[in-house]
Formats: C-alpha cells, structure tokens, sequence
C-alpha cells in the first residue's frame, strides 16, 4: 500500500510521510470551502496565511502541483485580487480532486 | 572456551555499561500552529530515536518551553496571526526564572520563511538560539539540517 505513489513522477511523497497523507489531503479538502467562504467575504489575510502554508507542506509532503497552487493563490491574496483567487481556488480543487484519486486509486485512502 | 568465556565476559561487561550509562534520548519539542508542518518536523526526529512533543498554539508551547525538559526546541516564528515566537520565549523565560524550574540548557531553531536578519530572539541564560532554517526547505536538506543538530547532541 503507498508504494505506488511514492514512485510516480507527478507525485513524490517521502516514504516516513505515506501514513500522513490521507489526513494530510483531508484537511486541506475541508480547507476548500472556508477558503471560498473568505473570499466571497474578502478575508485575504486568512486565505493569504492558509495558501502559504499550502504552498509550504505541498512540497514536503511530495505534491509540488498543489504547492504551486498554494504560492499563487497566496500572491492573488496579497494582491486582494478577487477574480485571481477565485481562479486559483478552482485551480486548488482540481489539483485536490487528482490527488485525491490517486490515493483512492494506490489504496492509501 | 577461555576465548569464548573471556568474550562472554566482555559482552557482559559491555552491556553492564551500557545499562549503567543510558545514551540519553534527546527531548525536542516542536512548536508550530500548522499541524502539518509540525508532523513533517516530527517525521525527521522520531526516526532518529527522539522524544518528539507538539505544540501547536501559543499557550501550550509557552506551558511546554517553560517546562524546562526540552533539548531543542524547533521554534516556527509566526505562530498566529497575533503571537511571534520571541513573544512566546520571553514569557517561559519568564516562567522559568519565576519558579525556578531545572531546565537544560535549550538549543533553539527557529524555523520561517523569514530571512535569519529578520529573526531575533530575547537574550536568556536557558537557550542558545542555535540556527535559524529558512523555509522552504527540500527534504533532502532538512534531513542534513536535522541530523547535523542532533550530532551536536551526541546522536
């Protein structure tokens, strides 16, 4: 179990990290949709600090599509930018959903 | 069989030492309002044999640094949008001088996307800001970072 996804090109989670990643994914699955609740109320600066932290731990826990997300996602925050969040935040849930598959289809969830 | 008897004793001897003399398990706590941050940082150190603790909010890291049983304490900077890390120092510093608390002697690593100018921590006898790791940081790196620490500790 886990293998798989540990040598895919797309994804290159560490093997000491493979047990995390179902909750690692899950919470940023239940992020999406206070994230879209922020933006609807213009709350840049919770979405600016939650996309840094994405951007962060997407790399280090092998997902570098979801970090890129996340550093775009906070730029389009730091610029209060609302149509770009709105498009970073589709882009977010898409790279989400892949993953998400993914580990559906390596049985790691 | 003298061979085998004297090699027998050895090992015994070997291991009275090493029940006498415990290598002592470094205590790190990691501070750090991200939980997944913090179970990335606990990932480098568990393995390596450390007791590993978890703060994960101002208050619980001030009530854990201010507890004195920690040996490094991997210090995340902004721990919310209100409260910076030297904020969090200064008040078990203050703890720990109020009650008298046996420590060891910290080692401090603080861990941001800030650049290490822009990281100061208040002056104590109980820690040594040790060295500041700037995020991000690849895990072939933090690999290196973590186990030249802990060689520092005799790991």
């Amino acid at each position: 179990m886990g293998k798989d996804l540990a040598c895919t090109e797309e994804y290159a989670v560490p093997a000491e990290l493979l047990h995390l990643i179902g909750g690692f994914i899950q919470r940023r699955e239940s992020e999406l949709p206070i994230l879209r609740a922020c933006a609807a109320q213009r709350g840049y600066a919770t979405i600016q600090r939650t996309a840094h932290n994405i951007a962060g731990n997407g790399g280090a826990y092998g997902f570098p599509q979801l970090s890129l997300v996340g550093k775009n996602l906070e730029a389009a925050a730091k610029a209060k930018d609302g149509h770009r969040v709105e498009v970073d935040l589709d882009a977010l849930e898409h790279v989400l959903q892949r993953i998400h598959e993914h580990l559906v289809e390596t049985g790691c969830v | 069989m003298l061979n085998e008897n004297a090699n027998k004793g050895h090992r015994e001897g070997h291991q009275t030492l090493l029940t006498k003399h415990p290598r002592r398990v470094p205590n790190i706590l990691i501070v750090d309002d991200d939980v997944d941050s913090a179970l990335n940082m606990d990932s480098m150190f568990r393995p390596l044999g450390c007791n590993v603790e978890i703060a994960l909010d101002p208050n619980e890291a001030q009530r854990k640094i201010s507890s004195g049983k920690a040996d490094v304490i991997v210090l995340d900077w902004l721990l919310d949008t209100r409260t910076s890390a030297d904020q969090v120092v200064a008040r078990a510093i203050h703890l720990l001088e109020k009650f008298g608390t046996p420590h060891h002697l910290a080692r401090i690593i603080t861990f941001s996307s800030l650049n290490a100018s822009e990281v100061k921590l208040p002056f104590s006898p109980y820690y040594v800001h040790a060295d500041h790791w700037q995020k991000p940081l690849r895990r072939p790196e933090l690999t290196r970072k973590t186990q030249s620490l802990l060689s520092t500790l005799g790991v």
